[in-house]
C-alpha cells in the first residue's frame, strides 16, 4: 500500500517537472488565444520557479506567453543583479504546425554598467509575436535578501519558490497586509521552504493609495522570535532609551536655558507655553531637509542652529521636560518606508515630539516652520508610532489622527441679468493641514506665479478674479485668510422663463472624485478635511423663487463622515449652506461605497438648479 | 522612436530632470571662499526678472577644433534660480560616449548675495548609464543632483569634452527654455585649421545678436533675451528664438571621414558608408516574400503585402550604438532577430522590398506633432527618426516601420506633412511626407439614448474616425477594458460612474476607418430643479473653455490640421415627461472654423439633438488669437446647453 502511494507520488511530480522542462513547450500553449481566468492580459508568466540558496545562489526560471503586441514589452527584460554567472534564453514560436525554438545569443544580451560597480543585463528575445512563448533561466551569486516578491506585473499562474540553505534564525512570512493563497510545502529537512501558488493575480494599483508597495503580495524573511510583538517592541523602545544618537541626547544637561527662560517669564496657561516652546524651535533651528532619528551631538546641532528632523523634535522634547511637561520622543516611520507590518527597529527613520497633557496627546513636529501645534506632516501620518518613555516603557500610538483641515468659504452674490453673470464677493478661511500646504507653497515659488486666484481660475475658467487679498500670518498656529471679489460668466441660464443658478456657482463639484465602481485596498486620503460653502443669492428684482434644491442630510457609520445641505429663502435673500467632512483620512475599503454614495450626493447637490421665475 | 544622440537641450533637460527627481545627493559642504558677488540676485535687471523662473547669468560654448576630426567643447552655464519652476535650468551634467571623454567638469553654488556656498568637484559628479528606456545605449553622463537649502540660488557649472566625432556641433541656442531669460550668451569655434564650416543663423537680428564669421574663427554673443511664455498653438520656439545652427562640411563619426557639400553629397555618403551592403537577407526569407507576392502585378498591392509581413514579424526596441547612432543593424540581423530600432526596421522593409525590385527611399524625418520641416538650407545630419518612402508612379507611398499595428500607408500626426530628407539611390532630396487634408479628418457619431426621471441615463453610441482621427483610436483595439474603460472616462469626463456593458470596435485598416460600437450607463446626469429636469443634448463630445490671454500674445496661430466632428443623438425623454424650453438652433461661423447644433422634436417624447463642428487649418496672425478664443469658448458654452423637461399634465 505504502508503495503504490509513493510510486503515485512520483509520477505525479514527474507529470508537473515535465510540464516546465526547461527548453521544452507544448503545442497547446502556442496555440493558446487567451488565459481562461485572465482573459485579457496581453502575456501571462506560465509559470516562475525560484531556487534561492539562501546567501549563496538565486536561480530564477520562468516562461512568458505574449498573446498580442501589448505584451511585446515583456520580451524586453531587465535583470538587475550584478552577479549573473549563467543565463540561457529561449524563443518558441509556431509555425505550420511545427515547434520552432530560437536560442538567445549572445548578440541579443547586453550587459550594461549602470554606476559604479552595478551592471545590468538586458535581454531582447529574439523573432517575438503575437503568440511567442518565451524562456529564460539565470543564476545569480551571493544573493540573500530580507524579503521576496511574489505579485509581478503580470498574472502569474504557476509559482514554485524554494529556499534551501533555511537559517534557524528565519522566520517566513506573507504580507498580512495583502495574503496571497500560497502553499507551503511539507519538507522533512528543517533547511528546506517550499512555498506554490496557482492564479496568482498581477499587482494592482489604485487611486488614493499611500504606499502600493504595503499591498504587494511578497514573503517576508524575518527574525524568528518566540517573545510576543508587545515584548518586542518594548525592547526596541529599551534600544532607542540606550542609544547614543537618541536616548543619550535627552540627558544631555540643558544647553537651551538662555534662550528659553526669558521667552516664558510671563506664565501663561500650559499649552501656551508649550506653544511658545514649539514656535521658538520653529523660528530659530533650520531644518536641513533629512529625516533621521536622532544625532551624536545635540547641543552642537543646537549651536549650529540646523539639524534634521529628529533631532529638532529631540531638542522640542528635553526643553518641554525641562519645564517639567510629559513629554516624550515617538519613533516614526514615513509613508515611503511602508506600514509597520513587524515589529523591527530598523523601519523607523525620524522623531517627532509627544506632549501629554492629562489624556490629551499631542503629536508635535518642531522642524516644519508653517505647521499648526498638534499636527505632523502628511508623509509620517502612517500608521503607528512608538512612543519612547523615559524610564524604557513604550506605547505603540496612531499617527493618522488630526483635526480635519477646514476650508469654509462665504459667498455673496446677485445675477447680472444683462449679461447672465454672477458678481459678488468671497471670504474663505483654510486650516490645519491645508494651511500648512498653502504657506508651504507660497513661500517656495514666486508670489505672483501661484495663488489660490490661479487655481481658481484655472478650474474655472468662467471666472475672473479681482482684489484677491490672501492673509498668512507667520505665525503657525493661525488660518490663512483669503478675500477676493469674482465676475462669474454664464452663470445663469436663460431656458424658457426661467432663470436656472448652480447652488454654489463655480464652486462644489459636478464629477464625484470617486470613479471606480469597487475598492479592494485601503484609501489615504492624506488628511481628514471639512468643506464647507455658505452662499447668499439676492434674488434679482422682478423675479420669484420657483424652486430650490432640496435638503439633504446624511451621517455616514461609525463616524466616518457627513454631509448636510439646506436652501431656503428669506425674504429677498436665497440662503444656501453646504458641509461635507470626512473625519479620517486612512479609510478601509469597505467603507468606499458608502463613501462613494456621500460624494455622489454631493455632485446632485452640486449639479441641481435654483429656479427663478419672472414675475408676470 | 527618437534617435538623435544630441537631443535638444529641451530634451536632455528632461532627463537631467528624471535623475533630480530618483537619486539623493550626498553633498560635501565646504566653506566659503572667494565671496564672488557678480551673481547676486539684485544683479538681475527687472526686465529679465519679468515671466521667469530662472536666469541664465552667463552661457559660454566654445570649441575648439584641432582638426576636422578632434574638437574638445568647453562649457560655462551659470544660472540662477528664482523659484522652483525654475530647477530644470540648472544645468549639472556633461554627456560621453565611446567617442568622447570628459576632461574637466566641476560646479560652484551661490546664495542669493553672490556668496559661494557649495563646490563640486569631479568626484562628486556621478557617473551613470544615460539610458532612460532605451535597450542598448552607450551613453553615459557625469552628474550632479543638486537639492537646494535656500531659492533663489545660483548654480555655475564648468565642463570640458573632448570628441573624436566631429559630426555634431551643438547649436547656439541662447534662450532654451520657456520661462528662463538669458542675461548673456558666447558661442565661439576657434578653427585654426579653417575647416569648411556651414552656419545657418535665425532671428539674430531680432535681439541685436552680434556676429562674427571668419574661416578661423565664428563667434556670436547676445545680451539680455527676455523670458518667453509658451503659449497654446504657438510654433516650435526654434522659430522665433535665436538659434545658430552649426556643421562642419569635413568631419569624422566614428572612424570615417565624410565631406558634405549638398544633398547629394550628404545621400551619396548615407548610401556608401551607412547603408550599403546592409540589404543582404537570407534565401529563406527571399523565397518567403516571393510566395507572398506570386501572382500580385499591382506594386502599391505587393509593398502592402510586404509591409505587413515585416509588421507581424518584427517589433521595436530602442538602440542607441552603432555609428553615431545613425547606421541601421543589417537587414539579415532584423530578419533573424526579429527586432530592431527604427533605422533597422526601415532598412529591413526597403531589403524586401528591393527583393520585389520595388524601389524604396531610407527617410529621415522630425518626428512629432508639431510638424517640423527638415531644414533645407541646412546641409547636415539633422532629424531624429527614419521611415521608409516608396515612390510610386502615381504617388509616394510612405511606411512608418516601428509600429506593428498602424496601417499599411498611414503616418498618423507623428511624421505627417513635413519635409524630410530621402536618401535617394544616387543622393538624397528634400520632399513632404503626405498631408491629411481636413476634409479627410472626420468624427461622426450616432447615439440612441435613454434619459430617465432619478438622473441616470444609458444607450449606445456609434463613432467612426478616419483620417488624422483614426490615429487617435486605433491603438485602443486590443487593449484590457481596464485601459479602454479610463480612456472613456476621461473623454467623457461629464458623465459620472460611466459603466461600459459593452465595448466592440472594428478596425478597418484597408480603409483606415476605426469604429466603436458602445453600450453605456451613467448616473446624476441630468440636473434637477425643483420639479423641473435639466438635460444637456450634447452627451458626448464637448469642447473645454480656452482662458483668455492676460497679455498680448506674442506669437503666431497654428491650428496644424483641419478636423470635422458630426454627431447625431437621439433622446429617449424620461418617461412621463415633455420638453417645456428648448434652445433655438446655434450657429457660428468664423474663418477658424463653424459650428452648428440644434435640437428637434421627434413626437411627444423623443428629442434628436445634432452637432457640426469642423476646425480649419491654418496660420493665423497673433492678433487673431483673442478671436480663436472666442470662437472656442462660444462652443464651450453652447456645447453644454440645456433643455427643459417638466412632468405632462
Amino acid at each position: 500500500m505504502k508503495l503504490i502511494y509513493s510510486v503515485f507520488f512520483l509520477i505525479g511530480i514527474s507529470a508537473i517537472a515535465q510540464d516546465y522542462k526547461f527548453g521544452q513547450v507544448s503545442i497547446a500553449i502556442l496555440e493558446e488565444l487567451q488565459d481562461e481566468v485572465f482573459k485579457e492580459v496581453p502575456a501571462k508568466v506560465v509559470y516562475r520557479r525560484i531556487l534561492f540558496d539562501y546567501g549563496e545562489e538565486l536561480e530564477v526560471q520562468e516562461r512568458v506567453k505574449i498573446y498580442n503586441e501589448d505584451g511585446f514589452e515583456f520580451a524586453n527584460w531587465e535583470i538587475p543583479f550584478t552577479n549573473i554567472k549563467y543565463l540561457q534564453a529561449y524563443t518558441y514560436n509556431l509555425e505550420d504546425g511545427v515547434i520552432k525554438k530560437t536560442h538567445v545569443q549572445k548578440s541579443s544580451i547586453y550587459r550594461q554598467e549602470v554606476q559604479g560597480d552595478y551592471t545590468i543585463t538586458k535581454v531582447s528575445f529574439p523573432k517575438v509575436k503575437k503568440g511567442s512563448v518565451i524562456e529564460i533561466k539565470y543564476r545569480i551569486e551571493r544573493v540573500s535578501a530580507r524579503e521576496i516578491p511574489i505579485q509581478y506585473i503580470l498574472p502569474i499562474k504557476n509559482f514554485r519558490l524554494v529556499i534551501q540553505g533555511v537559517r534557524p534564525w528565519m522566520d517566513f512570512k506573507q504580507n498580512p497586509n495583502y495574503k496571497l493563497d500560497l502553499v507551503e510545502e511539507k519538507t522533512d529537512n528543517e533547511k528546506l521552504k517550499i512555498f506554490t501558488g496557482v492564479n496568482i493575480p498581477s499587482s494592482k494599483e489604485e487611486p488614493y493609495l499611500n504606499n502600493p508597495s504595503n499591498y504587494q503580495g511578497k514573503i517576508f524573511i524575518k527574525n524568528k522570535n518566540e517573545k510576543s510583538d508587545d515584548e518586542i517592541w518594548g525592547e526596541i523602545a529599551g534600544n532607542f532609551i540606550r542609544a547614543r544618537y537618541f536616548g543619550e541626547q535627552l540627558r544631555v544637561k540643558p544647553y537651551f536655558k538662555k534662550d528659553i527662560t526669558p521667552l516664558i517669564q510671563d506664565k501663561r496657561d500650559t499649552l501656551g507655553t508649550a506653544k511658545i516652546v514649539y514656535q521658538y524651535l520653529q523660528q530659530n533651528i533650520e531644518y536641513n531637509g533629512r529625516y533621521g532619528t536622532g544625532t551624536y551631538d545635540i547641543e552642537q546641532r543646537y549651536k549650529d542652529k540646523k539639524a534634521n528632523k529628529g533631532t529638532i523634535n529631540l531638542m522640542l522634547v528635553s526643553m518641554l521636560r525641562d519645564l517639567g511637561y510629559k513629554a516624550n520622543p515617538m519613533a516614526v516611520a514615513c509613508k515611503h518606508q511602508g506600514e509597520l507590518l513587524f515589529p523591527e527597529e530598523q523601519m523607523f527613520n525620524v522623531t517627532i515630539g509627544v506632549l501629554q497633557i492629562g489624556n490629551a496627546y499631542y503629536l508635535l513636529d518642531a522642524s516644519e516652520k508653517h505647521l499648526k501645534f498638534g499636527l505632523i506632516p502628511l508623509d509620517l501620518m502612517n500608521d503607528y508610532g512608538l512612543i519612547v518613555l523615559e524610564d524604557g516603557r513604550s506605547i505603540s500610538y496612531p499617527t493618522r489622527d488630526a483635526a480635519p483641515s477646514v476650508s469654509n468659504t462665504i459667498v455673496t452674490t446677485k445675477l447680472n441679468l444683462e449679461d447672465n453673470s454672477a458678481f459678488g464677493s468671497a471670504r474663505a478661511q483654510i486650516t490645519n493641514h491645508l494651511a500648512w500646504q498653502y504657506k508651504e507653497v507660497l513661500e517656495t515659488v514666486d508670489d505672483e506665479s501661484f495663488s489660490m486666484k490661479e487655481i481658481l481660475e484655472e478650474t474655472s475658467p468662467l471666472l475672473s478674479i479681482h482684489e484677491f487679498k490672501d492673509k498668512k500670518s507667520e505665525d503657525s498656529d493661525e488660518a490663512v485668510q483669503i478675500t477676493y471679489d469674482f465676475t462669474y460668466k454664464d452663470a445663469v441660464e436663460g431656458i424658457g422663463d426661467n432663470l436656472y443658478v448652480s447652488p454654489f456657482l463655480f464652486l462644489g463639484s459636478v464629477k464625484n472624485k470617486f470613479d471606480d465602481d469597487d475598492r479592494e485596498l485601503p484609501l489615504d486620503l492624506d488628511n481628514p478635511e471639512k468643506e464647507v460653502f455658505n452662499v447668499t443669492f439676492h434674488i434679482p428684482e422682478g423675479y420669484n423663487v420657483e424652486s430650490l434644491p432640496e435638503g439633504k442630510n446624511i451621517v455616514l457609520e461609525d463616524n466616518l463622515g457627513s454631509l448636510t445641505f439646506n436652501a431656503s429663502q428669506q425674504g429677498l435673500l436665497i440662503q444656501l449652506r453646504l458641509s461635507v467632512q470626512i473625519n479620517y483620512s486612512y479609510i478601509p475599503a469597505r467603507y468606499y461605497s458608502a463613501l462613494k454614495e456621500l460624494y455622489n450626493v454631493y455632485t446632485q447637490i452640486s449639479n441641481s438648479k435654483i429656479v427663478l421665475k419672472k414675475l408676470s | 522612436m527618437i534617435f538623435l544622440r544630441f537631443q535638444s537641450k529641451k530634451t536632455l533637460n528632461c532627463i537631467q530632470y528624471f535623475f533630480m527627481r530618483y537619486f539623493i545627493l550626498l553633498f560635501a559642504f565646504t566653506t566659503a571662499i572667494n565671496a564672488n558677488a557678480q551673481y547676486a540676485v539684485d544683479g538681475i535687471s527687472k526686465s529679465l526678472k519679468e515671466n521667469a523662473n530662472a536666469v541664465i547669468r552667463y552661457q559660454e560654448t566654445t570649441i575648439t577644433l584641432e582638426d576636422f576630426d578632434v574638437m574638445t567643447t568647453y562649457e560655462r552655464v551659470v544660472v540662477t534660480v528664482l523659484n522652483r519652476d525654475g530647477m530644470f535650468a540648472v544645468r549639472s551634467y556633461a554627456a560621453y560616449d565611446d567617442d568622447s571623454s570628459i576632461k574637466e567638469i566641476k560646479a560652484y553654488v551661490y546664495d542669493g548675495n553672490g556668496e559661494q556656498i557649495e563646490k563640486f568637484k569631479e568626484r562628486d559628479f556621478t557617473d551613470r548609464s544615460a539610458s532612460s528606456g532605451d535597450l542598448y545605449s552607450d551613453n553615459r553622463i557625469k552628474s550632479i543632483d543638486y537639492f537646494p537649502n535656500q531659492i533663489p540660488f545660483t548654480f555655475e557649472f564648468i565642463s570640458e569634452t573632448k570628441s573624436k566625432s566631429t559630426a555634431f556641433l551643438p547649436q547656439w541656442d541662447p534662450s532654451p527654455f520657456y520661462g528662463v531669460s538669458t542675461q548673456k550668451s558666447v558661442y565661439k569655434i576657434i578653427n585654426n585649421k579653417e575647416v569648411p564650416l556651414l552656419s545657418k543663423k535665425y532671428n539674430l537680428e531680432k535681439f541685436g545678436a552680434s556676429v562674427r564669421e571668419k574661416p578661423s574663427l565664428y563667434e556670436y554673443e547676445i545680451e539680455n533675451v527676455p523670458a518667453v511664455e509658451q503659449e497654446l498653438m504657438s510654433p516650435h520656439y526654434t522659430q522665433f528664438t535665436p538659434v545658430v545652427k552649426l556643421a562642419l562640411k569635413q568631419f569624422r563619426l566614428a572612424g570615417q571621414n565624410v565631406s558634405i557639400s549638398s544633398w547629394e553629397d550628404f545621400g551619396k555618403w548615407m548610401n556608401e558608408q551607412l547603408l550599403n551592403n546592409r540589404d543582404e537577407l537570407p534565401q529563406e526569407t527571399i523565397n518567403e516574400v516571393e510566395n507572398l507576392v506570386e501572382g500580385v502585378t499591382e506594386p502599391k498591392e505587393k509593398a502592402r503585402i510586404i509591409y505587413e509581413y515585416m509588421q507581424n514579424k518584427t517589433r521595436y526596441i530602442s538602440v542607441q550604438v552603432g555609428i553615431g547612432g545613425w547606421q541601421p543593424s543589417p537587414a539579415k540581423d532584423v530578419d533573424k532577430l526579429g527586432y530592431g530600432d527604427c533605422k533597422a526596421l526601415t532598412n529591413y522593409t526597403k531589403a524586401l522590398l528591393k527583393t520585389q525590385d520595388i524601389d524604396s527611399y531610407y527617410t529621415i524625418v522630425i518626428a512629432g506633432a508639431e510638424k517640423r520641416d527638415i531644414d533645407e538650407e541646412f546641409i547636415a545630419v539633422q532629424g531624429n527618426h527614419v521611415i521608409l518612402t516608396v515612390p510610386l508612379e502615381e504617388e509616394n507611398l510612405f511606411l512608418e516601420c516601428t509600429s506593428q499595428r498602424a496601417p499599411f500607408n498611414y503616418l498618423g500626426d507623428f511624421t505627417d506633412d513635413r519635409k524630410v530628407i530621402m536618401i535617394t539611390n544616387d543622393g538624397s532630396v528634400v520632399k513632404n511626407t503626405k498631408a491629411y487634408p481636413a476634409a479627410g479628418n472626420i468624427q461622426r457619431m450616432e447615439a440612441k439614448i435613454t434619459v430617465r426621471e432619478n438622473q441616470s441615463l444609458g444607450g449606445s453610441i456609434t463613432q467612426t474616425s478616419e483620417g488624422i482621427l483614426y490615429g487617435d483610436k486605433y491603438e485602443l483595439d486590443n487593449k484590457e477594458s481596464d485601459v479602454i474603460e479610463k480612456y472613456y472616462k476621461e473623454t467623457w469626463s461629464q458623465l459620472n460612474n460611466l459603466d461600459l456593458s459593452e465595448i466592440n470596435f472594428d478596425n478597418n485598416k484597408t480603409d483606415v476607418v476605426f469604429t466603436e460600437n458602445i453600450s453605456f450607463e451613467a448616473t446624476n446626469y441630468i440636473s434637477k430643479a425643483g420639479d423641473r429636469l435639466l438635460l444637456a443634448p450634447n452627451i458626448f463630445n464637448r469642447l473645454g473653455y480656452i482662458t483668455a490671454p492676460k497679455k498680448e500674445r506674442s506669437q503666431k496661430l497654428l491650428i496644424n490640421r483641419g478636423k470635422a466632428y458630426d454627431d447625431s443623438i437621439e433622446i429617449t425623454l424620461p418617461e412621463g415627461y415633455e420638453v417645456e424650453a428648448m434652445f433655438n438652433p446655434i450657429e457660428i461661423n468664423t474663418e477658424f472654423g463653424s459650428y452648428l447644433a440644434k435640437v428637434e422634436e421627434l413626437g411627444a417624447s423623443k428629442i434628436k439633438y445634432s452637432r457640426k463642428f469642423s476646425l480649419f487649418d491654418g496660420e493665423y496672425e497673433k492678433e487673431k488669437y483673442s478671436d480663436f478664443v472666442a470662437f472656442i469658448n462660444a462652443i464651450t458654452k453652447e456645447d453644454s446647453n440645456k433643455i427643459v423637461l417638466v412632468k405632462r399634465e
